[in-house]
């Protein structure tokens, strides 16, 4: 009973690790090379947004997906015209982003469907199924709960040691790392700094763009307003309680999903005797216990979101 | 044919300031070729131009005779150019080998070629480090060594050195330069960018003399005779700086009283160990070292910096309002608030007094203004107005503010940290007859310094500290440069028994 009960919260907070893994992922890179991308948070909705409206008029799920991706390295694209082009400041570039695309999301969905939205909203008859990996999936309990999952996922698993050996056995990988500590010691030993943000930047696109579609493709069926609900930022908070460190990231945002999955047990279960609201807030105020127990000391990128301006 | 020549350099900033007018300049291979000049008279920016840092307004670059343009320093030293900041271009967090790695372009890296080269490098330069180690660990020294190393990698012909020895002392100075000696005769071509005339004509083969952006001459070193022949190309006019100092013997009451003194780093390591001494009324006292020994742990500490882990540090102020004056050595860090106006940073210690603001806290500009006006003439300070903030200042410039700002503050009690570092000739004389009058008027000076002869010429008593313990305190009339050198280093073996 409480084992079945275990290996369903974690079958299900597995699931719900798939968007912040690739966000987190995503933005780590991006952080190590001294940018912080507040932006993920409406790269992921226009993702979700993106994925929704062509799985709708198309019911190819294949392409959602990757109209998602492309959606999110438009983005992206806009991120890096304003901070790496044009040295804004990262933050309030961010933070603009996110709720002009709140609003645009959510205009667009009314502007497609109308703006009385009937009480069954748009929805799609397939989503993304989960798909079992041969062999693995037959190994008891762990091949059931890790190996039988939509593709996302396993996307998200396999890009943790990739960005690892990315960041720390290339050559590319140092410079990212160089530029993110100081660019301009980079760029007085002739690197390119903004064109690696730049190439960075187009694939956290992708990859947070694809994040969002697991959202509005795979879990659910349709798209709601302002869907993410600041999973691109608790993204963000989980690559700081990972310490910008790839291969931390697992834990941590399994860690988070873990008390998300249990929260909303708890709330389904209706045994608990205050408002369910409570049980929402638990996963955040846990991410912020954790940041003070475990984040205090650490130290980022030492040129995370200034501006880079090459000077001669 | 020289490797390098350049003709008719001319450099004219933004603002329409002329750093650099029509100099030439040249280097051979296997010489170390002085490049000598005050503050400001363009040595850094002529060889900014000549590693591609900075473009030139007008003026040619020849490297082995054809003309070339610079596009960056990593196009300049394609041509196998490379220069060695004031400020290292390492990344602190990342290890001396990643940091090696860096620069070199992907056909270059074949790691076991790299390992082998770096090995040999290694040794050349007596560098003896954990490849892996990160670059923030290491000393000044050590990191001084990495940078060479690098550019001993990406095979520079040319290495530029500016001001290399301002940051180390004393006798790892003297080693340094015998290490320039040694580079140039592999065949490389040095130029050391220095105001010490000592220095360049220690290990230089030819002298460039630069005044107010122009090269005033170019001498063979076995050509001058006299240094004081230099001395004047440097500052165009004669100028003699007479002895200092009248001895004292006799002092009045304690004004700092440090007792039994243990202080931590941050990583935890014991810095300060068991340290006492005394700065009385009206005496300089001199804390010597090398680098990394404690002095920079033990004046935080007195400043209120850092926490002591035990010991008292004892205030013996008459006048209880007035807190010590500090000439910190980080000045852009501590010294400064960069982005606020010379201004403002001229009574950023008390602009809380009544006389700056009132008694509402309403800052009085003018007060503000003519106090600031004193300091920049006392000074001499170049600015171009008051509002200007300080970051735009040379380096010089912000350390004279800061100075003018902490010694006119008529306290009782001064911790000057290395005041005349950076300053040139003339500005660091009149530091040294300020700390001299001040003394004079009464005030304790604890002076921290790595110049063995700044120590020597001001201070009545001087302390040389290592690891963490002041190991000898001399009186003036009993130091010598050659004795302090040896306190400092533990080198000789006798030294016990006294």
């Amino acid at each position: 009973m409480i084992a079945e009960l275990v290996s369903g919260i974690v079958y299900s907070s597995i699931i719900l690790l798939t968007p912040l893994l690739l966000a987190g992922i995503a933005e780590l890179l991006v952080e190590k090379s001294g940018l912080l991308n507040l932006s993920i948070e409406a790269t992921m909705l226009m993702g979700a947004f993106t994925a929704f409206m062509v799985a709708y008029y198309t019911q190819d799920l294949l392409l959602a997906t990757i109209t998602a991706g492309v959606a999110g390295i438009i983005m992206c694209l806009l991120f890096a015209l304003l901070t790496v082009f044009l040295s804004l400041d990262q933050m309030v570039i961010g933070l603009a982003m996110n709720i002009l695309t709140i609003g645009m999301t959510s205009y667009l969905y009314r502007a497609s469907f109308g703006w009385y939205v009937s009480p069954v909203p748009p929805h799609i008859k397939e989503t993304i199924r989960p798909i079992e990996i041969p062999v693995l999936s037959d190994i008891p309990l762990i091949g059931e709960i890790v190996f039988h999952q939509i593709p996302h996922t396993y996307l998200a698993f396999l890009l943790v040691p990739l960005v690892w050996w990315f960041l720390f056995k290339t050559r590319l990988g140092l410079k990212t790392r160089a530029i993110g500590e100081d660019p301009q010691v980079a760029d007085y030993l002739g690197i390119n700094v903004n064109l690696i943000r730049f190439y960075i930047l187009i694939f956290e696109g992708f990859i947070v763009g694809v994040a969002g579609s697991t959202l509005s493709i795979a879990y659910y069926n349709m798209f709601l307003d302002n869907m993410t609900q600041g999973r691109g930022y608790i993204a963000i908070a989980l690559v700081i309680l990972a310490r910008w460190n790839p291969l931390l990231l697992l834990p941590a945002s399994f860690l988070f999903s873990f008390i998300d999955a249990a929260q909303l047990r708890i709330q389904a279960s209706g045994v608990i005797p205050f408002p369910y609201q409570f049980s929402l807030m638990l996963p955040y105020l846990l991410t912020i216990i954790v940041l003070i127990i475990a984040g205090r000391k650490v130290k980022g990128p030492a040129a995370l979101a200034k501006p880079f301006k090459k000077v001669r | 044919m020289p490797l390098i020549r350049l003709e008719n350099i001319v450099k004219i900033y933004p603002g329409g300031t002329v750093a650099v007018d029509n100099a030439c300049f040249e280097v051979e291979k296997g010489e170390v070729h002085a490049l000598l000049g005050e503050n400001g008279a363009g040595k850094t920016t002529l060889m900014k131009i000549l590693s591609g840092c900075l473009k030139p307004t007008s003026g040619s670059i020849y490297v082995d005779g054809r003309r070339v343009e610079f596009r960056s320093p990593a196009h300049a030293m394609k041509y196998g150019i490379g220069m060695l900041h004031q400020h290292f271009t390492l990344i602190p967090s990342m290890s001396v080998l990643e940091n090696v790695m860096l620069g070199l372009t992907d056909q270059d890296v074949k790691k076991e070629k790299l390992l082998k080269d770096i090995e040999r490098i290694s040794k050349f330069l007596r560098l003896n480090v954990d490849l892996r180690s990160p670059v923030h660990v290491l000393s000044v020294g050590e990191k001084q060594k990495v940078e060479i190393m690098r550019m001993m990698l990406l095979k520079a012909r040319i290495l530029i050195f500016d001001e290399p020895t301002s940051s180390i002392c004393g006798p790892d100075a003297e080693n340094f330069l015998d290490m320039l000696k040694k580079l140039a005769s592999e065949g490389y071509g040095i130029v050391l960018i220095t105001h010490k005339i000592r220095e360049a004509l220690k290990v230089c083969d030819r002298v460039t003399v630069m005044r107010k952006g122009k090269t005033i001459s170019t001498l063979k070193r076995d050509e001058i005779k006299d240094e004081r022949v230099l001395l004047e190309m440097m500052l165009g006019e004669h100028f003699l700086p007479e002895v200092l100092k009248q001895p004292r013997e006799e002092y009045e009451t304690p004004l700092l009283i440090v007792k039994d003194l243990v202080v931590k780093n941050d990583q935890g390591v014991v810095k300060v160990n068991r340290v006492s001494f005394e700065v009385r009324k009206g005496e300089i006292f001199g804390l010597i070292g090398v680098e990394g020994n404690g002095q920079k742990e033990l004046i935080e500490s007195i400043t209120g910096l850092r926490k002591q882990l035990s010991g008292q540090i004892i205030f013996n102020n008459s006048k209880y309002s007035s807190s010590p004056s500090y000439i910190p050595e980080e000045r852009m860090e501590v010294g400064v608030a960069p982005s606020l106006s010379v201004m403002k940073n001229a009574v950023l210690r008390d602009f809380e007094r009544e006389e700056f603001s009132g008694r509402y806290g309403i800052l009085k500009f003018s007060k503000i203004g003519e106090i600031t006006n004193k300091i920049i003439h006392f000074m001499d300070v170049r600015t171009p107005n008051m509002n200007l903030p300080v970051k735009y200042l040379s380096g010089g410039n912000i350390q004279k503010l800061i100075v003018g700002r902490e010694l006119m503050r008529g306290s009782e009690l001064l911790i000057a940290e290395q005041p005349t570092a950076g300053l040139d000739v003339r500005s660091a004389y009149h530091v040294r007859k300020n700390l001299l009058k001040l003394a004079s008027m009464g005030v304790g000076i604890l002076l921290v310094s790595s110049d063995i002869d700044e120590v020597l010429e001001v201070c009545d008593r001087v302390a040389v500290m290592r690891d963490g313990r002041i190991v000898r305190i001399f009186n003036a009339s009993e130091a010598d440069p050659k004795r302090i050198g040896m306190y400092m280093l533990a080198a000789e073996v006798g030294l016990s028994s006294q």
